[in-house]
């Protein structure tokens, strides 16, 4: 009988065991995108935050201090539009728009596309703009360097309490629209603590979009020129 | 809030396992979820039903495990589950700082979506 091959009758039933982590394959593409980051020399920045929070308003204004322009490059996330991507080409810098289409978040394999299809060489600094939405992304790590949350005065105090996981992931928290505090009657000090009690690692930085004040301290946590 | 893309995977995933076996059914997948993803059971449960019309996965079912949170401390070494705050309108937002010295803590367990099993009719 050697040889014979065994295999299930019709009907009969069988238990496989995967034991297998779905949210691995993303984890181990983000690894990839950081390889193919570091070997081209570029630091990449995961933009993320509510929509109406100021992602790209902060990258415009990062991009506006950055002294070589011909150095940066950004991705853009949405689901459906290209408002944002027209609103960095602007700023002279190489730019992609990623839609999801119905995807709330962006995932380490979008990502890893538009890398390939971006011309990195030469690029020192990456921004990907992440979907807006506080609680997608914290679970699909891209590969960045450093992941940014940002937060709007105009959202109320207690963003930080609510999504605490997107504070946890990421390395700096920015605190935006400081120039509404006022007329919003929102002290920053009270979001700064409500994100120290979630993510008492997290760096945070005031910033006002509109202004420029606070966005020179977010380039230097971020390393960038 | 990722339920959908979730589920897509998982439909995926086990289409592939029940291909490669040759079953002529899917019965029954069993999935353990972490306490602390932000992937909510019963919304997760529903797209899979959704996504499941194809006839190999029809009228399978999909079982979920929720595997409690785990934290440790940093500084003291506790190691146990989180807390929960006391206001009502926060009370599922879990606190990661210690319960014991408050200072911050690491998630060990309760961020896992593994899907553990499948059942194959052939």
């Amino acid at each position: 009988m050697s040889g014979e091959v065994v295999s299930p009758g019709e009907g009969e039933v069988f238990d496989i065991e995967l034991e297998e982590e779905l949210l691995e394959a993303n984890r181990r593409l983000a690894e990839e995108n950081r390889r193919m980051l570091d070997d081209l020399g570029v630091k990449a920045i995961d933009v993320m935050g509510s929509i109406g929070s100021g992602k790209t308003s902060l990258i415009e204004r990062l991009i506006e201090l950055h002294d070589r322009r011909e150095r940066v490059a950004v991705l853009c996330g949405d689901l459906t539009t290209t408002i944002d991507m027209e609103r960095i080409k602007r700023h002279g810098v190489k730019v992609l728009q990623i839609n999801t289409g119905k995807e709330c978040h962006l995932d380490a394999n979008l990502v890893g596309k538009a890398l390939r299809r971006l011309e990195l060489k030469g690029v020192e600094t990456l921004f990907i703009e992440n979907v807006g939405n506080l609680i997608c992304p914290a679970e699909f790590p891209l590969g960045a360097h450093k992941r940014v949350v940002v937060v709007s005065i105009t959202e109320g105090e207690y963003t930080p309490l609510k999504h605490p996981y997107i504070f946890m992931d990421a390395d700096i928290a920015v605190i935006n629209k400081i120039d509404l505090a006022q007329a919003m009657g929102i002290n920053p000090d009270k979001v700064a603590e409500n994100v120290r009690k979630v993510a008492p690692d997290v760096d945070v930085i005031k910033t006002s979009c509109k202004t420029g004040e606070g966005v020179r301290d977010v380039a230097e946590a971020l390393g960038i020129r | 809030m990722h339920e959908f893309s979730v589920a897509s995977m998982i439909v995926e995933r086990v289409k592939g396992e029940a291909s490669k076996h040759g079953a002529r059914k899917v019965r029954r997948v069993e999935i353990k979820l972490g306490e602390l993803t932000l992937v909510n059971p019963e919304q997760l449960k529903f797209n899979y039903m959704v996504l499941s019309q194809d006839p190999i996965l029809r009228d399978s079912e999909l079982i979920i495990e929720v595997i409690p949170g785990e934290v440790s401390c940093r500084e003291c070494g506790f190691r146990g589950r989180p807390t929960y705050r006391d206001d009502p309108a926060l009370h599922l937002a879990p606190i990661f700082s210690c319960p014991v010295c408050e200072s911050p803590v690491e998630v060990i367990k309760g961020r896992e979506i593994v899907i553990s099993r499948v059942t194959l009719e052939f």
